[in-house]
Protein backbone atom coordinates (compact mmCIF):
# COMPACT_ATOMS: atom_id res chain seq x y z
CA UNK A 1 0.00 0.00 0.00
CA UNK A 2 0.81 3.38 -0.74
CA UNK A 3 2.53 5.41 1.76
CA UNK A 4 1.23 9.34 1.77
CA UNK A 5 3.22 11.84 2.98
CA UNK A 6 0.42 13.22 4.78
CA UNK A 7 -2.99 12.45 4.74
CA UNK A 8 -6.38 14.34 6.31
CA UNK A 9 -8.90 12.25 7.65
CA UNK A 10 -12.49 14.00 8.79
CA UNK A 11 -10.82 16.81 9.55
CA UNK A 12 -13.24 19.26 10.74
CA UNK A 13 -12.51 22.37 12.99
CA UNK A 14 -14.38 24.64 15.37
CA UNK A 15 -13.38 28.17 17.59
CA UNK A 16 -16.61 28.46 19.42
CA UNK A 17 -19.65 27.95 17.55
CA UNK A 18 -18.15 29.09 14.30
CA UNK A 19 -17.27 26.46 12.19
CA UNK A 20 -13.66 26.77 9.65
CA UNK A 21 -13.33 23.08 8.51
CA UNK A 22 -16.14 20.56 7.71
CA UNK A 23 -14.84 16.76 6.99
CA UNK A 24 -11.87 17.71 5.49
CA UNK A 25 -10.53 13.94 3.25
CA UNK A 26 -7.44 14.07 1.19
CA UNK A 27 -3.73 13.08 0.59
CA UNK A 28 -0.49 14.73 -0.47
CA UNK A 29 1.87 12.16 -2.11
CA UNK A 30 5.47 11.93 -1.83
CA UNK A 31 6.49 14.47 -4.28
CA UNK A 32 3.38 16.19 -5.32
CA UNK A 33 2.78 19.67 -5.26
CA UNK A 34 -0.72 20.28 -4.31
CA UNK A 35 -2.07 24.32 -3.73
CA UNK A 36 -5.16 25.25 -2.01
CA UNK A 37 -7.36 27.87 -3.72
CA UNK A 38 -9.55 29.59 -0.70
CA UNK A 39 -11.92 32.70 -0.14
CA UNK A 40 -11.92 32.54 3.38
CA UNK A 41 -7.84 33.48 4.39
CA UNK A 42 -9.25 32.02 7.91
CA UNK A 43 -9.91 28.64 6.58
CA UNK A 44 -6.92 27.73 4.67
CA UNK A 45 -4.90 28.89 7.32
CA UNK A 46 -6.11 26.62 9.74
CA UNK A 47 -5.87 23.97 7.71
CA UNK A 48 -2.52 24.43 6.83
CA UNK A 49 -1.99 25.12 11.07
CA UNK A 50 -3.51 21.60 11.43
CA UNK A 51 -1.75 19.86 8.84
CA UNK A 52 2.00 20.92 10.18
CA UNK A 53 0.64 19.73 13.40
CA UNK A 54 0.53 23.35 15.33
CA UNK A 55 -3.61 23.25 15.95
CA UNK A 56 -5.30 19.92 17.13
CA UNK A 57 -8.35 19.65 14.88
CA UNK A 58 -11.88 19.65 16.97
CA UNK A 59 -12.12 16.15 15.08
CA UNK A 60 -10.85 13.76 12.93
CA UNK A 61 -7.04 12.59 12.39
CA UNK A 62 -4.13 13.53 10.77
CA UNK A 63 -1.35 11.28 9.04
CA UNK A 64 2.29 11.87 8.52
CA UNK A 65 4.06 9.12 6.39
CA UNK A 66 1.55 6.55 7.56
CA UNK A 67 1.61 7.14 10.94
CA UNK A 68 -1.56 9.24 12.99
CA UNK A 69 -0.49 12.19 14.53
CA UNK A 70 -0.74 12.07 18.76
CA UNK A 71 -0.91 15.76 19.38
CA UNK A 72 -0.52 14.79 23.01
CA UNK A 73 2.34 12.80 23.08
CA UNK A 74 5.06 15.49 23.08
CA UNK A 75 8.11 13.71 22.35
CA UNK A 76 6.34 12.24 19.21
CA UNK A 77 4.64 15.46 17.98
CA UNK A 78 8.51 17.18 17.84
CA UNK A 79 9.69 14.17 16.22
CA UNK A 80 6.96 15.47 13.07
CA UNK A 81 7.74 18.81 13.05
CA UNK A 82 11.15 17.80 12.36
CA UNK A 83 10.06 16.25 9.20
CA UNK A 84 7.82 19.57 8.19
CA UNK A 85 8.87 22.94 6.54
CA UNK A 86 6.13 25.33 7.83
CA UNK A 87 6.02 28.87 7.26
CA UNK A 88 3.06 31.45 7.42
CA UNK A 89 2.27 35.41 8.53
CA UNK A 90 3.12 34.55 12.47
CA UNK A 91 6.59 32.47 11.40
CA UNK A 92 8.94 34.89 13.01
CA UNK A 93 12.45 33.84 14.02
CA UNK A 94 14.04 34.12 17.45
CA UNK A 95 14.30 37.66 19.14
CA UNK A 96 17.21 36.72 21.44
CA UNK A 97 19.61 34.99 18.80
CA UNK A 98 21.44 36.14 15.85
CA UNK A 99 20.47 35.56 11.86
CA UNK A 100 23.23 32.77 11.78
CA UNK A 101 22.02 31.38 15.19
CA UNK A 102 18.71 31.00 14.25
CA UNK A 103 19.42 29.38 10.71
CA UNK A 104 21.88 26.78 12.87
CA UNK A 105 19.48 26.27 15.57
CA UNK A 106 17.94 23.25 14.94
CA UNK A 107 21.21 21.80 13.37
CA UNK A 108 23.06 22.40 16.27
CA UNK A 109 20.63 21.18 18.65
CA UNK A 110 19.39 18.01 16.93
CA UNK A 111 22.98 17.00 15.90
CA UNK A 112 25.14 18.68 19.22
CA UNK A 113 27.25 20.28 16.80
CA UNK A 114 29.09 23.85 17.37
CA UNK A 115 28.23 26.97 15.35
CA UNK A 116 31.66 26.61 13.62
CA UNK A 117 31.45 23.28 12.71
CA UNK A 118 27.60 23.66 11.02
CA UNK A 119 28.85 27.01 9.30
CA UNK A 120 30.41 24.92 5.88
CA UNK A 121 27.24 23.12 5.82
CA UNK A 122 24.93 26.23 5.94
CA UNK A 123 26.86 27.98 3.31
CA UNK A 124 25.13 27.05 -0.14
CA UNK A 125 21.94 28.54 1.57
CA UNK A 126 22.78 31.14 2.83
CA UNK A 127 24.68 32.18 -0.84
CA UNK A 128 21.47 30.94 -2.80
CA UNK A 129 19.20 33.48 -0.28
CA UNK A 130 21.77 36.37 -0.33
CA UNK A 131 21.95 36.28 3.57
CA UNK A 132 25.72 36.70 4.40
CA UNK A 133 25.87 40.60 5.02
CA UNK A 134 22.81 40.26 7.93
CA UNK A 135 24.52 36.78 9.41
CA UNK A 136 25.66 38.53 12.79
CA UNK A 137 22.35 40.81 12.97
CA UNK A 138 19.99 40.81 15.39
CA UNK A 139 16.05 39.92 13.92
CA UNK A 140 14.53 43.40 14.88
CA UNK A 141 17.92 44.99 12.74
CA UNK A 142 16.43 43.11 9.96
CA UNK A 143 14.08 44.46 6.81
CA UNK A 144 11.49 42.16 6.93
CA UNK A 145 12.26 40.86 2.74
CA UNK A 146 15.14 39.52 4.86
CA UNK A 147 13.49 38.51 7.52
CA UNK A 148 11.67 36.05 5.49
CA UNK A 149 14.41 34.74 3.29
CA UNK A 150 15.81 33.52 6.82
CA UNK A 151 12.51 31.86 7.30
CA UNK A 152 12.43 29.89 4.55
CA UNK A 153 16.37 29.00 4.59
CA UNK A 154 15.49 27.39 8.25
CA UNK A 155 12.84 25.26 6.88
CA UNK A 156 14.87 24.24 3.34
CA UNK A 157 17.32 23.20 5.94
CA UNK A 158 15.12 20.61 7.99
CA UNK A 159 14.94 18.76 4.44
CA UNK A 160 11.48 18.05 5.09
CA UNK A 161 8.99 15.42 3.53
CA UNK A 162 6.25 17.73 3.61
CA UNK A 163 6.13 21.69 2.77
CA UNK A 164 3.63 24.25 3.87
CA UNK A 165 3.72 27.73 2.93
CA UNK A 166 0.86 30.34 3.42
CA UNK A 167 0.56 32.71 0.80
CA UNK A 168 4.34 32.83 0.11
CA UNK A 169 3.96 35.35 -2.36
CA UNK A 170 3.20 37.98 0.33
CA UNK A 171 6.35 37.09 1.80
CA UNK A 172 8.59 38.17 -1.30
CA UNK A 173 8.13 41.34 -3.36
CA UNK A 174 7.84 41.12 -6.81
CA UNK A 175 11.74 41.83 -7.44
CA UNK A 176 12.85 39.01 -4.36
CA UNK A 177 10.60 36.31 -5.80
CA UNK A 178 13.25 34.52 -7.59
CA UNK A 179 14.35 33.87 -4.04
CA UNK A 180 10.69 31.95 -3.42
CA UNK A 181 11.25 29.43 -6.64
CA UNK A 182 14.74 29.25 -5.81
CA UNK A 183 13.64 27.82 -2.26
CA UNK A 184 11.04 25.82 -3.75
CA UNK A 185 13.47 24.24 -5.80
CA UNK A 186 15.90 23.38 -3.40
CA UNK A 187 13.39 21.44 -1.61
CA UNK A 188 12.22 20.11 -4.42
CA UNK A 189 15.72 18.13 -5.02
CA UNK A 190 14.22 15.57 -2.28
CA UNK A 191 12.41 14.19 -4.86
CA UNK A 192 9.99 13.19 -1.69
CA UNK A 193 8.84 16.62 -0.45
CA UNK A 194 5.24 16.69 -0.72
CA UNK A 195 3.70 20.57 -0.91
CA UNK A 196 0.57 22.53 0.50
CA UNK A 197 0.44 26.29 -0.87
CA UNK A 198 -2.05 28.22 -0.18
CA UNK A 199 -1.69 31.06 -2.40
CA UNK A 200 -3.62 33.43 -4.92
CA UNK A 201 -0.84 33.99 -6.99
CA UNK A 202 -1.38 32.92 -10.70
CA UNK A 203 2.14 32.53 -11.36
CA UNK A 204 2.86 30.58 -8.62
CA UNK A 205 -0.14 27.70 -9.05
CA UNK A 206 1.01 28.12 -13.07
CA UNK A 207 4.74 27.62 -12.00
CA UNK A 208 4.13 25.11 -9.19
CA UNK A 209 0.85 22.92 -9.10
CA UNK A 210 -0.18 19.75 -9.76
CA UNK A 211 -3.24 19.79 -8.41
CA UNK A 212 -5.81 22.45 -6.61
CA UNK A 213 -7.90 21.57 -3.74
CA UNK A 214 -10.98 24.29 -3.65
CA UNK A 215 -11.92 25.19 0.15
CA UNK A 216 -15.27 27.07 0.40
CA UNK A 217 -17.40 27.41 3.36
CA UNK A 218 -15.23 25.01 5.17
CA UNK A 219 -15.48 22.15 2.74
CA UNK A 220 -13.55 21.18 -0.40
CA UNK A 221 -15.55 21.70 -3.29
CA UNK A 222 -13.52 20.66 -6.00
CA UNK A 223 -10.16 18.91 -6.57
CA UNK A 224 -8.65 19.31 -9.91
CA UNK A 225 -5.37 19.30 -12.16
CA UNK A 226 -4.08 23.24 -12.61
CA UNK A 227 -4.60 22.78 -16.35
CA UNK A 228 -8.58 23.24 -15.26
CA UNK A 229 -8.57 25.46 -12.62
CA UNK A 230 -6.73 27.62 -14.92
CA UNK A 231 -9.11 27.72 -17.14
CA UNK A 232 -12.16 27.83 -15.07
CA UNK A 233 -10.11 30.79 -13.72
CA UNK A 234 -9.89 32.30 -16.95
CA UNK B 1 25.67 25.81 21.79
CA UNK B 2 22.54 27.55 22.56
CA UNK B 3 22.23 26.03 25.87
CA UNK B 4 25.92 27.41 26.55
CA UNK B 5 24.58 30.58 25.60
CA UNK B 6 21.67 31.03 27.65
CA UNK B 7 23.26 29.59 30.72
CA UNK B 8 26.52 31.95 30.62
CA UNK B 9 24.17 34.79 29.28
CA UNK B 10 21.80 33.36 32.37
CA UNK B 11 24.93 33.21 35.33
CA UNK B 12 25.96 36.88 33.96
CA UNK B 13 22.81 38.61 34.70
CA UNK B 14 21.38 36.98 37.67
CA UNK B 15 25.18 36.94 39.06
CA UNK B 16 27.32 39.39 37.94
CA UNK B 17 25.06 42.16 37.40
CA UNK B 18 23.56 42.38 40.59
CA UNK B 19 26.91 41.79 42.49
CA UNK B 20 27.47 45.85 43.34
CA UNK B 21 23.99 45.84 44.69
CA UNK B 22 23.76 43.11 46.28
CA UNK B 23 27.34 43.84 47.93
CA UNK B 24 25.93 47.13 49.08
CA UNK B 25 23.08 45.93 50.70
CA UNK B 26 24.77 42.51 52.81
CA UNK B 27 27.04 45.53 53.81
CA UNK B 28 24.23 47.00 55.16
CA UNK B 29 22.26 44.15 56.27
CA UNK B 30 25.42 42.48 58.26
CA UNK B 31 25.98 46.39 59.72
CA UNK B 32 22.20 46.18 60.86
CA UNK B 33 22.00 42.79 62.48
CA UNK B 34 25.12 43.75 64.37
CA UNK B 35 23.87 47.02 65.76
CA UNK B 36 20.54 44.96 66.89
CA UNK B 37 22.84 42.32 68.38
CA UNK B 38 24.87 45.09 70.50
CA UNK B 39 21.92 47.43 71.57
CA UNK B 40 20.49 44.18 73.17
CA UNK B 41 23.98 42.18 74.17
CA UNK B 42 25.45 44.95 76.12
CA UNK B 43 23.14 45.04 78.12
CA UNK B 44 24.46 41.55 79.25
CA UNK B 45 28.03 42.15 78.45
CA UNK B 46 28.75 39.30 76.20
CA UNK B 47 29.82 40.84 72.87
CA UNK B 48 32.18 37.94 72.15
CA UNK B 49 29.30 36.21 70.91
CA UNK B 50 28.85 38.76 67.94
CA UNK B 51 30.22 36.29 65.12
CA UNK B 52 27.84 33.41 66.80
CA UNK B 53 25.13 35.45 66.69
CA UNK B 54 25.77 37.02 62.74
CA UNK B 55 26.22 32.84 62.12
CA UNK B 56 23.02 32.46 63.13
CA UNK B 57 20.73 35.04 61.70
CA UNK B 58 23.05 35.44 58.15
CA UNK B 59 24.02 32.62 57.11
CA UNK B 60 21.76 30.33 58.68
CA UNK B 61 18.97 32.32 57.73
CA UNK B 62 18.49 35.36 56.67
CA UNK B 63 21.35 34.83 53.84
CA UNK B 64 19.77 33.03 51.43
CA UNK B 65 16.70 34.23 51.77
CA UNK B 66 17.71 37.52 51.02
CA UNK B 67 20.13 36.96 48.02
CA UNK B 68 16.95 34.97 46.52
CA UNK B 69 14.97 38.21 47.32
CA UNK B 70 17.15 39.70 44.87
CA UNK B 71 17.48 37.12 42.69
CA UNK B 72 13.64 37.63 42.17
CA UNK B 73 13.19 40.83 42.01
CA UNK B 74 16.25 41.51 39.43
CA UNK B 75 16.18 38.65 37.56
CA UNK B 76 12.96 36.17 37.99
CA UNK B 77 10.37 39.09 36.96
CA UNK B 78 12.65 39.38 33.84
CA UNK B 79 12.86 35.71 33.17
CA UNK B 80 8.88 36.26 33.48
CA UNK B 81 8.56 39.14 31.37
CA UNK B 82 11.51 37.65 28.67
CA UNK B 83 9.82 34.06 28.53
CA UNK B 84 6.06 35.88 28.27
CA UNK B 85 7.33 37.73 25.49
CA UNK B 86 8.71 34.64 23.67
CA UNK B 87 5.07 33.88 24.08
CA UNK B 88 3.93 36.87 22.47
CA UNK B 89 6.60 37.51 19.83
CA UNK B 90 6.08 33.76 18.50
CA UNK B 91 9.60 32.78 19.41
CA UNK B 92 8.31 29.53 21.32
CA UNK B 93 5.94 28.40 18.12
CA UNK B 94 9.29 29.02 16.11
CA UNK B 95 11.08 26.75 18.94
CA UNK B 96 8.65 24.21 18.89
CA UNK B 97 8.29 24.04 14.92
CA UNK B 98 12.17 23.45 14.79
CA UNK B 99 11.24 20.32 16.72
CA UNK B 100 12.94 21.23 19.52
CA UNK B 101 10.76 21.19 23.11
CA UNK B 102 10.74 24.57 24.58
CA UNK B 103 10.87 23.41 27.94
CA UNK B 104 14.64 21.88 27.42
CA UNK B 105 15.94 24.92 25.55
CA UNK B 106 14.29 27.98 27.47
CA UNK B 107 13.44 26.16 30.81
CA UNK B 108 16.41 23.53 31.40
CA UNK B 109 19.39 26.41 30.88
CA UNK B 110 17.86 28.87 33.02
CA UNK B 111 17.72 26.40 35.86
CA UNK B 112 21.26 25.70 35.43
CA UNK B 113 22.33 29.19 35.11
CA UNK B 114 20.46 30.64 37.93
CA UNK B 115 21.40 27.69 40.61
CA UNK B 116 25.07 28.27 39.67
CA UNK B 117 24.23 32.14 39.84
CA UNK B 118 23.08 32.22 43.61
CA UNK B 119 25.39 29.58 44.68
CA UNK B 120 27.62 32.13 43.75
CA UNK B 121 25.93 34.88 45.50
CA UNK B 122 25.23 33.29 48.26
CA UNK B 123 28.74 32.89 48.93
CA UNK B 124 29.78 36.61 48.54
CA UNK B 125 26.83 38.03 50.61
CA UNK B 126 26.94 35.61 53.51
CA UNK B 127 31.18 37.27 52.79
CA UNK B 128 29.98 40.88 52.34
CA UNK B 129 27.18 40.71 55.64
CA UNK B 130 29.99 39.31 57.77
CA UNK B 131 32.07 42.46 56.63
CA UNK B 132 29.68 44.67 57.38
CA UNK B 133 29.13 43.31 60.55
CA UNK B 134 32.72 43.32 61.61
CA UNK B 135 33.23 46.76 60.97
CA UNK B 136 30.46 47.93 62.57
CA UNK B 137 31.72 45.91 65.60
CA UNK B 138 35.00 47.08 65.25
CA UNK B 139 33.60 50.70 64.96
CA UNK B 140 31.35 50.58 68.05
CA UNK B 141 33.61 48.27 69.91
CA UNK B 142 37.19 48.03 68.95
CA UNK B 143 36.63 44.16 68.62
CA UNK B 144 39.92 42.97 66.72
CA UNK B 145 39.41 41.28 63.65
CA UNK B 146 41.15 38.07 64.59
CA UNK B 147 38.76 37.60 67.62
CA UNK B 148 35.99 38.76 65.43
CA UNK B 149 36.54 35.82 62.89
CA UNK B 150 36.98 33.27 65.46
CA UNK B 151 34.05 33.52 66.58
CA UNK B 152 32.46 33.15 63.07
CA UNK B 153 34.95 29.99 62.83
CA UNK B 154 33.61 28.77 66.02
CA UNK B 155 29.94 29.01 65.46
CA UNK B 156 30.12 27.81 62.51
CA UNK B 157 29.82 24.21 60.89
CA UNK B 158 29.92 22.30 57.81
CA UNK B 159 26.21 22.25 58.20
CA UNK B 160 25.62 25.37 58.14
CA UNK B 161 27.22 25.88 55.02
CA UNK B 162 25.58 22.93 53.40
CA UNK B 163 22.11 23.44 54.79
CA UNK B 164 22.74 27.30 52.82
CA UNK B 165 23.74 25.76 49.70
CA UNK B 166 20.29 23.21 49.94
CA UNK B 167 18.35 25.79 50.72
CA UNK B 168 19.66 27.94 47.81
CA UNK B 169 19.72 24.77 45.11
CA UNK B 170 15.69 24.82 46.35
CA UNK B 171 15.44 28.27 45.86
CA UNK B 172 16.46 28.66 42.46
CA UNK B 173 14.43 25.71 41.38
CA UNK B 174 11.12 27.30 42.55
CA UNK B 175 12.01 30.87 41.55
CA UNK B 176 12.60 29.22 38.01
CA UNK B 177 9.82 26.72 38.02
CA UNK B 178 7.24 29.82 39.04
CA UNK B 179 8.73 32.66 36.46
CA UNK B 180 8.39 30.60 33.42
CA UNK B 181 5.25 28.77 34.58
CA UNK B 182 3.99 32.62 34.34
CA UNK B 183 5.98 33.35 31.59
CA UNK B 184 4.55 30.63 29.72
CA UNK B 185 0.91 31.47 31.03
CA UNK B 186 1.04 34.59 28.88
CA UNK B 187 0.42 32.46 26.51
CA UNK B 188 0.82 35.06 23.22
CA UNK B 189 -1.95 38.14 24.86
CA UNK B 190 0.21 40.86 26.18
CA UNK B 191 -2.47 42.17 28.33
CA UNK B 192 -1.56 39.27 30.33
CA UNK B 193 1.74 40.13 30.77
CA UNK B 194 1.70 42.74 33.64
CA UNK B 195 0.14 40.04 35.76
CA UNK B 196 2.20 37.58 35.11
CA UNK B 197 4.91 39.36 36.31
CA UNK B 198 3.72 40.85 39.28
CA UNK B 199 2.15 36.88 40.01
CA UNK B 200 5.47 35.67 39.71
CA UNK B 201 7.20 38.03 42.16
CA UNK B 202 4.63 37.38 44.81
CA UNK B 203 4.39 33.33 44.31
CA UNK B 204 8.07 33.18 44.51
CA UNK B 205 8.52 35.24 47.85
CA UNK B 206 5.75 32.91 48.44
CA UNK B 207 7.56 29.76 47.51
CA UNK B 208 10.58 30.89 49.32
CA UNK B 209 9.05 31.23 52.88
CA UNK B 210 7.28 28.02 52.60
CA UNK B 211 10.82 26.14 51.42
CA UNK B 212 12.69 28.05 54.04
CA UNK B 213 10.34 27.05 57.03
CA UNK B 214 10.59 23.61 55.58
CA UNK B 215 14.34 22.85 55.55
CA UNK B 216 15.38 24.68 58.49
CA UNK B 217 12.24 22.60 60.67
CA UNK B 218 14.04 19.78 59.31
CA UNK B 219 17.75 20.62 59.78
CA UNK B 220 17.28 23.03 63.20
CA UNK B 221 14.11 21.77 65.01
Amino acid sequence: MMKYALECRGIEHKIGKTVFLKDINFTLSPGQNIVLFSESDQAASILLQICSTLIKPTRGALFIEGLEVNFNDQEEFLKFKRKLAFVDKKSTLIQNLSVLENIALATSYHENRMLEEIQIQLEPIIEMLSLKKILSLRPAEVERAAKSRVLYAIEALKEPVIAIFDRPENDFNENDRYYLFNILHKLNENKNCGFIIYTRSRSLIEKWADEIIVLQDGLITQQVDKNSFLVSKK
Amino acid sequence: MVIRKIIVQQIYFTAIEVLLLLGIIGVIFGALVIIQILAQLSRVGISEALGQFLVVIVIRELGPLIAAVIVILYSGTAMATEVGYMTVLGDIRAITMRGIDPIHLVAVPRLIGTTIAMVCLLIYFDVVALLGGFIVSWLLTGIPFYTFIMGVAASIGASDIIIGFIKTIFFAAIIVVICLYRGFQVGGEITRLPRAISKSAMDCFLGLLIIDLIISGIFYL
